[in-house]
């Protein structure tokens, strides 16, 4: 399903229908839920679709940019690194393709999402929520309904760490698929017992994968970008100031 | 022709060059603070009070930036401030006996800039006046209701009245009280309670939603439902809950009572013979 697609395409699952037809007026985009059809008639400068899975912060209403991935217990050492496979929800996005970029024009999923607070309710934030198993390798996953992370622990502090959720921002994460999976990469460095920072990192989980479109640049949504000034500056990696890193301060478990 | 540009004086001795001077001199504070600020955050996030370490962050980052600016006054050639404190000194005690209200006002707004305990689209209720925050000013500011209508409330009586802002923590919790018929299979009800919540998106899996027997009334036996739901889309969440807690229950066939007295009698025979016999109409 996913990729990018000119004319002839149709795809049915789990009584969700997809249809991409060419008609005179342009490219058609017809998705159908329990006989609700979604139609869209692009324009002609529209020369394809393409099917991606999203960061999954957007159903039924984008109320949060948070992923919240809760997991059973990992105990880390003071200074090991560990590296674990967990999975996480995926939502999928149609794009109309031009020469002006990637607009996004459909947004759906086939898992009904769940979301939690991390965090106190004066100071938290609230997370589209997932629970997932510890595996020790990229376990088989349904690619349209769950992807895999890949999380690098590093435990920097030198207490031993049990470590059973992770909070990333959805606004960093860095999709790659292919025919058979979609997966992530991401860090976690625990600062102490009950803080850490994760961020995602640019790299497909192995070779031949397609990097996803980021939902927030199709959408054009303007970032502050300090981050950028302090990189034209000369400042390219300032410790502890990472563009798609998340704080998390109200506890790893 | 760059160099005569930035020679070029603006006013006095102050030149082009002198504010590019400043501007950087300002902006690298600023991203000093930041990375100050952030790296603290980190550092004591786990040693300190959250709200004590977000005053502490307050204290650091415009600390840096007042000394940012005092070094740069010199640079912009201003000086003599002594004598101009002490003349804003005695306005300031004039302005204040003469306009005392407008002042309380303007003072009042200037701290609710600064404090940020409600935004513009923040729900809040002040003042007897509940609605949305449509715009803070030096002096007022504007509230549009649930009824649309405008209410324009002085700073002095926002800044001194207990606020209510709905909005302003990231969750919210609800509390639903639903009577039971007795004789109700009272674990099959908070079973489909709980089965409810946990379909529905923003019924908040933490912190977890409760369910559990909080009354037996009078007339039912009331079982009491707490949940959480992001503030954003609490008010939502009240009906289409309810609604769905009352269909997914009815659907099972628990009873919801209707307030009601049973009446029993001891002695039923003895109940009849107490009730005096009915007169024959046609006796004299």
């Amino acid at each position: 399903m996913y990729g990018t697609h000119r004319a002839d395409f149709s795809f049915e699952r789990q009584g969700v229908s997809l249809q991409i037809t060419k008609t005179p007026a342009g490219l058609a985009y017809v998705r159908s839920a329990n006989g609700i059809p979604v139609r869209q008639i692009m324009p002609s400068s529209v020369r394809e679709i393409a099917i991606h899975p999203v960061e999954p912060v957007n159903l039924p209403r984008e109320i949060t940019k948070y992923l919240e991935v809760q997991f059973d217990a990992v105990l880390v050492g003071p200074g090991e690194k560990r590296t674990i496979y967990l999975t996480y929800p995926l939502e999928i996005g149609v794009f109309a393709s031009s020469d002006e970029g990637n607009q996004e024009i459909d947004n759906f999923a086939f898992r009904i999402p769940k979301y939690s607070l991390y965090g106190p309710p004066d100071a938290g934030v609230v997370c589209r929520w997932h629970w997932s198993r510890v595996y020790n390798e990229p376990p088989a996953t349904d690619p349209v309904a769950e992807g895999i992370l890949e999380l690098h622990l590093k435990n920097t502090c030198k207490a031993w760490v049990e470590v059973a959720e992770a909070v990333f921002e959805a606004d960093g994460m860095l999709m790659y698929f292919d025919s058979g999976q979609v997966a992530m990469i991401a860090g976690m460095t625990i600062l102490s017992r009950i803080v850490a920072e994760t961020r995602f990192v640019d790299r497909p989980l192995h070779g031949g994968m397609t990097k996803a479109i980021e939902l927030y640049k199709a959408r054009g949504i303007p970032g502050v970008d300090f981050y950028a000034a302090t990189r034209l500056a000369g400042m390219s990696r300032i410790p502890g100031v990472d563009k798609n890193g998340f704080l998390m301060e109200w506890g790893l478990r | 022709m760059v160099i005569d540009i930035l020679t070029t004086t603006i006013y006095g001795e102050v030149r082009i060059w002198d504010l590019l001077v400043v501007v950087v001199i300002v902006c690298a504070a600023m991203i000093a603070a930041k990375i100050l600020t952030l790296n603290l955050k980190k550092g004591l996030a786990d040693k300190m009070k959250k709200t004590e370490l977000d005053v502490l962050q307050k204290v650091v980052y415009y600390a840096i930036l007042f000394f940012a600016i005092v070094i740069s006054l010199p640079i912009l050639h201003i000086s003599g401030l002594e004598g101009l404190l002490v003349a804003s000194g005695f306005a300031g005690l004039v302005i204040g006996f003469a306009s005392q209200s407008v002042v309380s006002n303007l003072v009042s707004g200037l701290f609710l800039i600064f404090e940020r305990p409600i935004k513009i689209g923040d729900e809040i209720e002040v003042a007897e006046t509940e609605g949305y925050v449509v715009e803070i000013r030096l002096m007022s500011t504007v509230i549009r209701n649930y009824s649309g209508l405008y209410v324009r409330v002085p700073n002095e009586t926002v800044f001194t009245s207990s606020i209510t802002n709905y909005v302003a923590n990231a969750a919210r919790r609800r509390e639903v009280t639903i009577g039971v018929a007795y004789g109700t299979d009272i674990a099959k009800a908070q079973a489909i309670v709980m089965q409810v919540l946990d379909a529905e998106p923003f019924v908040l899996k933490r912190p977890e939603p409760e369910c559990f027997v909080n009354d037996l009334g009078e007339n039912s036996v009331d079982i009491n439902v707490k949940y959480w739901s992001p503030s954003s889309e609490w008010y939502a969440m009240q009906s289409e809950v309810l609604g769905k807690l009352y269909a997914a229950l009815d659907a099972e066939g628990i009873r919801f009572p209707f307030p009601q007295r049973v009446v029993w009698f001891a002695d039923a025979d003895a109940a009849k013979a107490a009730v005096p016999p009915s007169r024959d109409r046609r006796s004299g």
